[in-house]
């Protein structure tokens, strides 16, 4: 009751509200935002997937959904786009896309949840704690109490209680208020997934807070005054929520960027090799192509009705030897990309092992994973996007797609017509008539008609495999047991030194 | 007396335990931080000087014909600055450069990957802005409440001393606490980045770093002024911190990142990169539509219709540019006016300052959009020039059929090179910041003084 009505209390617990509602509702409009343009994203990907003419046309629009959960533990899932492209020329192992409208307004990052939780009411609980037991001390109060035939770690438990309890309640407001702001925005359906990831969440953020309020009693039993105790408290919580932090990711980050410098200094010369075997391909064919060759367009060739069989056959040969190659050095430049990635996740287990002192990194780790926002959840997305690829690269060799389909969209044969239209023009060209060229080959551009789309409806679909309940908690058990562990030593620590406490005032 | 009673409270302040904790912290991380800076700028140099190797080489391989010059895309990124150490400025969050071609600068959609979702980076500006600012409070928050619980406040009174020197005391003394271990963390780290090879000690580099320091000064002289300021309005020392605290949080944790709020106000709403780009591509085709009933090719008089193809293809290209250019500048306009919003807290003020003194974020790219600018006129001059030499060349600027096919010496191509930014030009911008934060520092200060004198001593 004593914290409860104290000025610090309120103003903090006002503070906390505000944001918490204010931070709820502009990331819950991004988050709408973004679900929108998942949709759409997916919609589009649908339509084109329906009106695929020929395989090199064929591209997989995987999305990745943004998760509600995003709203209160935003992590870096709006920053890292939204979906990829899958075809056989590359192993994705980054996301396109993303709704970042300012690229410049990056430095007005908001709060989420997590942060209000791991900024204010971890100050909030030092507040409470510091003078837990040093300023009874002061104002005489311990002498007293202990007088009475109260057993220390009676007194401690209650302490320990009563700030638990006093810290709950705002924490409580907090969860609710974005709850509710979250349920009457109509547009933003919850499941009962959500509110299951809400409460593993909640009881994370107690956890935490538990440990931190462990902590602050602790040193408040230990250090004489209170105001010693509070020092030592408020440069643990700038090391531990700014400092550390702060430099140990940027240590790893840069380091990681060193490491990871495989791929940069091998890939030109892995592209070079696949250019020259390519081009190899190219002038060994033994079949002749006439100039029809001509009317194909981009990258993706799909060759026009109009091409004579040599062209077609020519084609056929070139695109069956060479997309095979292109997919055998898709899986050499994943290998680099993998190295690199194995080195950086070297450095980041450093980290994890190093900030993994601080509570603060537990439960952030915790929310992230829990709620699918973190770095973890984009490995594991990129991990089964890579198994995924290797099915769809078996279904393109099993539908033999490097082949007569890869480029070519016509089943029939020739006509009459375009047989007469094909010798026209080759004359043409072969006489240098420029203007019966242009004349024809504009009328070539004009045969398109009547194109077989692909059957796709076979085509393995992705779906990324979400982790059940008991699989995250795996993951994150570790982090969970270790601020288990911080409320536990740091209790029995606190009940030790509580026992030798000298509660006479030093005059 | 003055004198005596200065001395007295920078003795007490200096050996007192949050000051040594304090030194010990900041002489740590200005330790720590330039070794991570040493090697962050190395990475970044090499990404850079990489960039320009590409540049080159494309520019060789059209080298070949000055025609080929049109269609060569080039990617002039921000040159990485040594003075990033001093405030990083979300350098690697913001998009990197513009990607240039002889016609056509379009914004270079952000290259880097970040992975951390944490915005704070290891620069002097954070020691300064969080550390440092702590540090003052705490140093500050019971000046007066302390003294007057143990009562000393009425004997200092009791003799015939102004009240006026006693905060003046109190402030100077705290002043100095705070920004003695700032100074010999700056020497410090300037001589770790020298021996680190990151900088050479030049007179700009002192010039940053000693206008850093001014800066500095005035950010914590605001947070020391609010420490008393608590310390005269409360009459306890614990609310008097939890006040402190409160306008801490509020004003540099809370406040510098809050003006991200209103970029969902219909004002500041930019489309997406994409969007852009459809939109800079229907204005393209749209100028091609509206000329649709004139024939491109005739016959005969061939040269007029060109020259009229001509016309329209440049015509729907500066279109073209002048979408990308809006949104570009509403993008920059849209960011800068949020930051005169955020000008209502010290720590933003301090932030932005710190990085125009340094000519990073945003104000470095916007420096280097205005001389990319430049070497584009640079380069359409030297292009027309060289093709007016070359007698088989129609000057049809710019049809690519009909310019000059003639290969170009690489080395007389004009290649862009980063200029630094004047002195003049980042104190200016730097002072719009500054002068704020030295009006808030009087405010406070006359706010201060006159809740002192009527300060109850008893």
């Amino acid at each position: 009751m004593d914290n409860i009505l104290s000025f610090k209390f309120i103003a903090c617990v006002l503070v906390a509200v505000v944001l918490v509602s204010i931070s709820t509702i502009v990331l819950s409009n991004d988050y709408r935002d973004r679900l929108e343009d998942y949709n759409k994203g997916v919609a589009v990907a649908r339509e084109n997937l329906a009106k695929v003419p020929v395989y090199s046309y064929l591209e997989v629009g995987i999305f990745r959904k943004p998760s509600p959960l995003s709203i209160f533990v935003s992590g870096i899932e709006s920053k890292t786009g939204n979906h990829v492209y899958l075809t056989h020329r590359e192993i994705p192992t980054s996301l396109k896309g993303g709704l970042i409208k300012n690229e410049f307004a990056q430095i007005f990052s908001f709060f989420d949840l997590s942060s209000v939780i791991v900024i204010i009411f971890t100050i909030l609980t030092i507040l409470l704690s510091y003078d837990s037991i040093s300023g009874e001390k002061e104002d005489g109060v311990l002498s007293l109490i202990l007088s009475n035939s109260l057993p220390r770690y009676k007194l401690l438990l209650g302490k320990y209680i009563g700030g638990l309890v006093s810290i709950v309640v705002p924490l409580t407001i907090c969860f609710i208020t974005g709850i509710l702001i979250l349920l009457f925005s109509k547009e933003i359906e919850v499941n009962s997934d959500f509110f299951l990831s809400m409460f593993l969440f909640y009881l994370f953020a107690i956890l935490y807070l538990s440990s931190i309020l462990l902590i602050g009693i602790f040193v408040s039993s230990r250090t004489k005054s209170s105001f010693n105790s509070l020092i030592f408290l408020l440069a643990f919580y700038l090391v531990a929520i700014f400092l550390l932090p702060v430099s140990v990711r940027s240590y790893v980050e840069i380091t990681g960027a060193r490491e990871a410098k495989n791929y940069a200094n091998n890939v030109d010369n892995f592209k070079r090799e696949m250019s020259t075997k390519i081009s190899n391909v190219y002038s060994d064919i033994p079949v002749k192509r006439s100039w029809a060759a001509m009317i194909m367009r981009g990258y993706k060739f799909i060759l026009k009705r109009i091409n004579p069989e040599n062209t077609i056959e020519f084609y056929r040969r070139y695109f069956s030897q060479s997309q095979n190659i292109v997919k055998e050095y898709a899986l050499k430049i994943y290998d680099l990309k993998r190295i690199d990635f194995q080195n950086t996740e070297k450095i980041k287990k450093f980290q994890n092992m190093f900030l993994t002192f601080l509570p603060s990194f537990n439960f952030e780790r915790m929310a992230e994973f829990e709620a699918g926002t973190g770095q973890d959840y984009l490995n594991r997305f990129f991990q089964q996007l890579a198994l995924y690829w290797h099915q769809y690269v078996h279904y393109l060799d099993e539908k033999d797609a490097f082949s007569l389909k890869y480029f070519y969209p016509f089943s029939k044969e020739f006509t009459l017509e375009e047989q007469e239209l094909l010798i026209k023009l080759d004359t043409a060209f072969m006489e240098r008539d420029w203007e019966n060229r242009t004349k024809y080959s504009k009328e070539a551009e004009r045969y398109n008609q009547n194109i077989d789309y692909l059957d796709l409806e076979d085509l393995p679909v992705f779906n990324f495999y979400k982790q059940n309940f008991l699989d995250k908690i795996k993951v994150v058990i570790f982090n969970i047991l270790i601020i288990f562990f911080y409320n536990l030593v740091f209790f029995i620590l606190a009940y030790f030194s509580l026992a030798r406490y000298d509660p006479r005032v030093e005059a | 007396m003055f004198k005596e009673l200065f001395k007295r409270q920078l003795i007490e302040d200096i050996i007192s335990s949050r000051s040594i904790i304090n030194f010990i912290l900041i002489l740590a991380t200005l330790i720590v931080f330039p070794l991570i800076f040493a090697n962050h700028y190395k990475n970044l140099q090499e990404d850079y000087s990489k960039n320009i190797a590409e540049n080159n080489k494309r520019l060789e391989v059209s080298s070949r014909s000055l025609v080929n010059l049109l269609d060569t895309e080039q990617k002039l990124v921000m040159r990485p600055k040594a003075t990033r150490y001093i405030s990083e400025a979300c350098e690697d969050e913001i998009p990197q450069g513009l990607l240039f071609k002889l016609e056509e600068i379009k914004l270079l959609s952000k290259a880097k990957e970040s992975s951390s979702s944490f915005f704070y980076s290891p620069d002097l500006t954070f020691i300064v802005q969080f550390l440092l600012s702590f540090f003052a409070i705490v140093l500050t928050f019971n000046s007066l409440t302390f003294e007057k619980k143990k009562g000393t406040l009425r004997l200092v009174f009791s003799n015939s001393i102004k009240r006026a020197y006693l905060i003046l005391t109190k402030y100077l003394s705290a002043l100095i606490t705070v920004v003695f271990p700032l100074l010999f963390g700056l020497i410090i780290s300037l001589i770790l980045l020298n021996l680190t090879g990151v900088i050479s000690f030049s007179f700009s580099i002192f010039f940053d770093f000693l206008f850093f320091f001014l800066i500095s000064l005035f950010y914590i002289s605001f947070f020391i002024l609010l420490g008393i300021f608590c310390s005269t309005v409360t009459h306890s020392s614990k609310n008097s911190l939890v006040l402190c605290l409160l306008f801490w949080i509020l004003l540099v944790v809370i406040f510098p990142k809050s003006a991200g709020l209103m970029l969902n106000l219909k004002h500041f709403e930019v489309p997406t990169e994409k969007q852009i780009e459809e939109v800079a591509e229907r204005t393209y085709r749209g100028i091609w539509d509206s000329y649709s009933d004139v024939p491109h090719y005739a016959g005969e008089g061939w040269e007029e219709s060109t020259k009229l193809n001509v016309k329209i293809s440049n015509e729907a290209q500066e279109a073209k540019q002048e979408i990308y250019d809006h949104y570009l500048r509403k993008k920059i306009n849209a960011v800068l006016t949020l930051k005169r919003i955020n000008s209502i807290s010290p720590a933003s003020l301090f932030e932005y300052s710190s990085s125009s003194i340094a000519g990073t974020g945003l104000f470095h790219f916007q420096n280097l959009w205005t001389q990319v600018k430049q070497y584009q006129n640079e380069f359409i001059d030297f292009f027309k020039r060289e093709d007016m030499k070359d007698e088989e060349s129609y000057h049809l600027f710019f049809h690519p059929d009909y310019l000059s096919r003639k290969p170009m010496d690489i080395n007389k191509i004009p290649k862009f090179e980063e200029k630094e930014i004047r002195k003049a030009a980042c104190l200016k911008d730097a002072l719009q910041y500054t002068v704020i934060l030295a009006f808030y520092n009087l405010f406070l200060f006359i706010l201060v003084f006159y809740r002192f004198s009527k300060y109850d001593v008893r």
